[in-house]
């Protein structure tokens, strides 16, 4: 069995790490430096199958494996196929890291259901969470254990040597040296340390070591034993969680001499001279030291450097530092481990969906839902609805029923209109505000009887407008029932001068009039019909049951197939409905867009009892208005939406929506301008040209199409 | 412990079905009636089934009528959902592999939660189970769950 | 020794806390920093001590992701952060040290009509207001930055960006240490683990604040500080509008340079950049629940990586090295707050949110102008306090890069 490394066949025995299979061939994964063999230090850092930053020690080799040394920073992939990571959540009372010793004793002890992970067996534990939650990076994927408590049993690490020439290979530490022996791997001549040497001597690999008294020892190999630390880390990470350290991780671990020579941080390739020349300059604390030198910020994350760091410190202050702040995480995951388990936000599809996908239709993303953007005619889409009849996919509207006894009070409160003179079958237009006064949404409120309404909300505002009824229903104690429908009513506006005629020819003989609403079956399909209009010709909203929308879209579609009758969707219903001046909550109004700022003030009552957001009016109405949305037209195509509105030399807006209007034969736009003094200039430029105010609806003013 | 997560799905792609029901908001008090009356055996046995999604909020799954004490209550028909039904074996893989939480010990029980994404009720009656979604979401939960 | 070791800055530390000062300056972080450097180099105002709980720099300012940008969604944003991008384009030169200032270029991608609509208008405001933002489609995009998917993974297709060349990352302690020891110099006080814990008010003015090492006295205190502020605030009796949320971030290991721009999304909300160190940083929007807490979530991880490796596959392999929480002073209209308060010679500057850093230079040259003058300069003078009393919030949700 064997794998490649830097294109060399390398044989190794069952079991071996890959830094084990490398160094029985001889070879130093990195080129140099203590190995450990415990995952604590960098000096056994490759690149497995194209990943980089891989612990050698850490990971067993097998065969095909392609190994590549890794000297200094390796390149950023140009492009990578992301392999499906396993994961999956688990649940216990309690976990235990490590499974050594202490860990092996606190198992035994306890009762519950317990999980343990060890990194002898390849469960590398990459941080703990609140929780707590465990993240285990496992031979078969991730492991998210959710847990009542952990026992950190993490164990020690050995301390790296610090000196010059510590960067040469043949120098293990007393456990590294060990498990190669029992690998069977022969060291040759061995000096074994229990204290820092003045340096090591060799040209990249190690011949000698001159010890503190200045006397030199010649060898093969050196093998250093000069303390353990507690491998901390993850303690430290959890404080405050359900953690408990045992064994050698929760030592108090005794500092190192003061570094004096040498690399201090072998990852960030820090020297103790860096060190003093930071300290010198004031960087007396040891985040400054840390974040001035880079030490503690590699691949190790402090695994070699920070007792060290700690000790320097230590010896220039009255105290020792405590070790700087533990991150996640501690042992490393690719990015795409991290992202296993996570799932995109959903988008949903309306019940049409496959009808306008069959149509032909260019799907778009608009307030959490796929909406048909344009059908492949797009002339013909806003042809159907100002001369014959079209259809839109309407059901994303928000929709809601609330009903009881508290359902008018609870309207009343809420909507700053008037809503209790409202006669059962009778619609009505209404902003949403909130306590500030500020539009955050609208639709239409629909009495069904003196109890119960129906009411509409904008498609991207319906889940803020469920939560928003719901919570004031409960802060004003109101005796009342809401069922969001949102997602089990299908929508289909049914709009343009012959929409009437459609109705009547799926058996709709009784239709409601303007701002009316009543239930009918249509094409054998209960419906409620609300008659309002967006688009500014006669228009039916046909609210039914999400399984029966193909079925009735497909009913209308064949009873109009002689009168030139075409879909529409959001592209064409943004010229219709703009050139009747209606605004749309998110697009053309702002965050702070009260009902005056929008011309709109009718459709606040001031003169009714309190509704939220009628203080806010109150008072903000006594302030100069410094911006308003007014309507602009102009000569030739329509400018970019967004396009600044310029005075003189000065922008005084900007251009929320706009677009040529074929039946006016010019361009139309809403637009937010400053005020001064209550005016605001009559014209201005945009995109070079010429545009003047003009007061919306642009078409059909007095809205006798719609009322038809 | 060596943990094994599935790496296999059973070969059957799951596909999403309409349910159609019956919604019922009404006082709590007149909802533990109704759950009273109509025990919740395995809706495909043929016989009813209330699932609560809250105190007041409740679908019942399986019968031609509702009716409740509340004389505000709203009864709305209901077929804004869809569903997947599995072996309960399959679901708490499911749940294992997409879900934060874990499958309760009771049956049968209604939970709900995230799963893959998605907001989803889980219906576990010890045999049979059910995922549930709101119908807009049911492609996703089909591409989702699905191999 | 490594490119990066801080190789100049020399800071110097006070001795004794003094019982009083012309100004106090809570908070050393960039902006309380920024404040003292400008008092000291362009009004001459050195009696001056600025306080710090942690060690400088030890808050925010170093926990952000360090990208400067000016290509916001309201008029008053755009000047005011297009001039502190000009200040950061001369403080190297200014300060003579080394922040590893680096113009990169900003892409905001934009991944449906209505994303496109947003971003259109993002570039024609920016040009409108002195700042350089253009509108490119995805194959500009491409030429910018190769490794993006311009599939979206299928899910979030890349129709369009506003990009903007001026958009530069610069090294956040750097920044930090450099306005310190420039102030330093002028001989500006810092006082490092020195932390407020009440500000004493005589009918309403100000009249200096209690710290752990005593009290001190001050004509002048500055709130300049971030997390805590309507805490402090409260103890002289101020309520901020200001919640605070966590935000968090993570860096992958080090790689060599190959992601040249700085790179979002509008609708995935990531945003990701390579640092000159070379690990990829990316950052997300803040968490939803208010909260102090410094402590990082799996959950974040997780999603933000996710999120990332739609738009940007190729980091799939990359070794996640180290993640991180600041937490963020959000205002309701997610812009700054800058200026005095209800409590005479009290200053705020707060609401950082998640654009604290970019503003550094410019909020603390404008604060040190309004402790000198006693006049709130123009740039600033829409952020004052006054704004949610008068009506006149500065709303640019879109702009902060988090939801």
């Amino acid at each position: 069995m064997s794998f490649t490394f830097d294109g060399r066949d390398i044989s190794f025995a069952p079991g071996d790490s890959i830094a084990v299979a490398l160094l029985r061939a001889g070879i130093h994964p990195t080129g140099g430096g203590c190995i450990c063999l415990g995952g604590d230090c960098p000096h056994c850092l490759v690149r497995v199958d194209g990943v980089a930053y891989v612990r050698s020690c850490q990971t067993t080799a097998a065969a095909g494996m392609v190994v590549e040394s890794q000297a200094g920073d390796p390149p950023l992939p140009e492009s990578t196929v992301q392999a499906p990571v396993e994961v999956r959540t688990v649940f216990a009372d309690l976990v235990i890291v490590g499974q050594g010793e202490a860990g092996r004793r606190a198992a035994a002890d306890v009762s519950g259901e317990v999980l343990s992970f060890d990194a002898g067996r390849g469960e590398e534990v990459i941080g703990i969470y609140a929780g707590p939650m465990v993240i285990v990076r496992t031979p078969a994927g991730m492991v998210h254990a959710r847990c009542q408590r952990v026992i950190v049993a993490t164990g020690a690490a050995e301390e790296q040597p610090i000196c010059p020439g510590s960067d040469l290979a043949g120098i293990f530490t007393q456990r590294a040296a060990e498990k190669l022996s029992s690998a069977g791997i022969d060291l040759g001549r061995t000096v074994q340390l229990t204290q820092h040497p003045q340096r090591f001597v060799g040209e990249g690999h190690v011949t000698g070591v001159i010890l503190e008294d200045g006397s030199r020892l010649e060898c093969d190999s050196v093998i250093v034993d000069l303390g353990l630390h507690p491998r901390d880390a993850l303690a430290r990470m959890g404080e405050g969680l359900e953690i408990e350290t045992v064994g050698e991780a929760a030592m108090p671990g005794e500092l190192p001499p003061p570094p004096l020579t040498g690399t201090v941080c072998p990852c960030s390739k820090v020297e103790v001279s860096d060190l003093d020349s930071v300290w010198d300059r004031g960087f007396q604390e040891m985040e400054l030291v840390k974040r001035a030198t880079l030490a503690g910020t590699g691949t190790c994350q402090g695994g070699v450097c920070l007792p060290h760091l700690r000790s320097y410190l230590a010896a220039r202050q009255s105290q020792a530092p405590s070790a700087f702040t533990a991150r996640p995480v501690t042992r490393q995951l690719t990015m795409s481990e991290a992202a296993a388990g996570f799932d995109l936000a959903p988008f949903r599809r309306t019940s049409l969906h496959q009808e306008h996908l069959r149509l032909g239709a260019i799907m778009d993303r608009f307030g959490g839902w796929w909406r048909p953007w344009r059908y492949p005619d797009v002339d013909a889409e806003y042809r159907a609805v100002r001369t014959a009849a079209s259809l839109g996919d309407v059901g994303t509207l928000g929709k809601m029923l609330v009903a009881g006894p508290g359902a008018v009070e609870l309207l009343e409160r809420l909507y700053p209109c008037r809503v209790e003179d409202l006669k059962p079958g009778g619609v009505r237009y209404a902003l949403l505000l909130d306590e500030r006064g500020y539009v955050i949404d609208d639709g239409l409120i629909c009495r069904l009887s003196d109890t119960r309404f129906f009411l509409t909300f904008t498609s991207g505002g319906a889940s803020f407008a469920e939560m928003w009824v719901r919570d004031w229903a409960e802060t004003f104690g109101l005796d009342v029932r809401i069922l969001d429908r949102t997602m089990s009513l299908g929508a289909i506006n049914v709009t343009g001068p012959r929409a009437k005629e459609l109705m009547n020819r799926l058996g709709v003989s009784d239709l409601p009039g303007y701002l009316a609403h009543t239930q009918a079956d249509v094409a054998g399909i209960p419906c409620r019909i609300i008659r309002l209009s967006f688009t500014g010709e006669v228009s039916f909203e046909l609210h039914h049951p999400v399984d029966r929308s193909v079925e009735l879209w497909r009913a209308l579609e064949a009873a109009g197939s002689d009168i030139d009758l075409y879909p529409h969707g959001l592209d064409a219903l943004f010229t219709l409905r703009l050139e009747k001046g209606h605004f749309i909550v998110g697009m053309d109004s702002e965050y702070d867009s009260t009902p005056r700022r929008l011309g709109l003030e009718w459709a606040a009552r001031l003169d009714k009892a309190d509704f939220v957001g009628k203080q806010a009016l109150l008072r903000t109405n006594l302030i100069p208005l410094n911006k308003r949305l007014v309507g602009w037209e102009m000569d030739g195509p329509a400018p970019v939406e967004g396009s600044i509105l310029i005075h003189g030399d000065a922008p005084v807006g900007q251009v929320t929506s706009s677009r040529f209007s074929p039946v006016l034969g010019k361009t139309v736009m809403l637009g937010w301008v400053r005020l001064e003094d209550d005016r605001f200039p009559e014209e201005v430029q945009v995109d070079g040209r010429v545009a003047r105010h003009a007061a919306h609806p642009f078409y059909d003013p007095s809205g006798e199409r719609a009322r038809g | 412990m060596l943990l094994i997560p599935s790496t296999t799905l059973p070969a059957s792609a799951p596909v999403v079905e309409g349910l159609a029901g019956w919604r019922v908001v009404a006082d709590p008090a007149s909802l533990d009636e109704l759950s009273g009356t109509l025990p919740v055996p395995p809706p495909s046995a043929g016989r009813g089934v209330v699932l609560r999604f809250a105190p007041d909020d409740a679908l019942v799954l399986g019968e031609n009528e509702v009716v409740v004490t509340d004389p505000h209550a709203i009864v709305e028909p209901d077929t804004g959902w869809v569903s997947i039904q599995m072996t309960e074996e399959h679901a708490l893989d499911l749940i294992a592999t997409h879900a934060l939480w874990p499958a309760p010990p009771e049956r049968p029980v209604l939970v709900q939660g995230m799963l893959a994404g998605l907001s989803v009720k889980v219906y576990l009656d010890g045999n049979q189970s059910m995922i549930i979604t709101a119908a807009p979401f049911g492609l996703e939960l089909e591409e989702r769950l699905g191999t | 020794m490594n490119e990066f070791v801080e190789s100049k800055v020399r800071l110097r530390w006070p001795e004794e806390l003094r019982s009083s000062y012309d100004v106090v300056i809570v908070g050393g972080g960039g902006h309380g920093l920024a404040t003292a450097y400008y008092l000291a180099t362009r009004h001459g105002i050195t009696n001056v001590a600025v306080l710090e709980r942690g060690y400088i720099g030890s808050g925010n300012s170093g926990r952000n992701t360090t990208v400067i940008r000016a290509n916001y969604g309201v008029p008053e944003a755009v000047r005011f952060y297009q001039h502190s991008l000009e200040l950061y384009q001369r403080l190297e030169d200014e300060t003579g040290r080394w922040i590893m200032h680096k113009e990169k270029g900003l892409l905001w991608i934009a991944h449906t009509e209505m994303g496109l609509r947003a971003e259109r208008a993002r570039a024609a405001l920016n040009q409108a207001y002195g700042s350089d933002t253009v509108f490119i489609g995805p194959e500009e995009i491409k030429a910018i930055c190769p490794q993006i998917d311009l599939s979206g993974g299928g899910r979030y297709p890349v129709l369009g960006a506003s990009y903007h060349p001026r958009g530069a990352t610069a090294r956040h302690d750097r920044v930090v240490w450099s306005l310190a020891e420039g102030a330093m110099r002028g001989g500006v006080e810092v006082h490092q683990r020195t932390r407020v814990i009440g500000l004493q008010v005589d009918a309403d003015r100000i009249l200096g604040v209690e710290t752990d090492r005593g009290f001190i006295g001050a004509g002048t205190v500055l709130l300049a500080l971030g997390g805590q502020v309507s805490t402090i605030a409260a103890m002289a009796g101020l309520r901020l509008p200001i919640r605070t949320h966590p935000l968090q971030a993570f860096v992958t290991n080090h790689y060599q340079q190959g992601l040249d721009a700085i790179v979002a999304s509008t609708e995935l909300l990531f945003y990701a950049s390579q640092t000159a160190r070379g690990e990829i940083l990316i950052g997300a929007e803040i968490d939803r629940q208010p909260s102090y807490s410094y402590r990082s979530s799996y959950g974040f991880l997780s999603s933000c990586a996710g999120r990332a490796l739609v738009l940007l596959p190729f980091l799939a392999d990359l070794k996640v090295l180290r993640q991180w929480t600041g937490v963020c002073d959000m205002s309701p209209d997610y812009s700054p707050v800058m200026g005095p308060t209800d409590v005479q010679g009290l200053l705020v500057t707060t609401g950082w949110g998640t654009w604290g850093f970019k503003a550094i230079p410019a909020g603390g040259e404008a604060m040190a102008a309004l402790i000198a003058t006693g006049v709130v300069p123009s740039l600033i003078a829409p952020f004052g306090l006054d704004r949610f009393v008068n009506d006149r919030t500065l709303s640019d949700r879109g702009s902060a890069g988090t939801q």
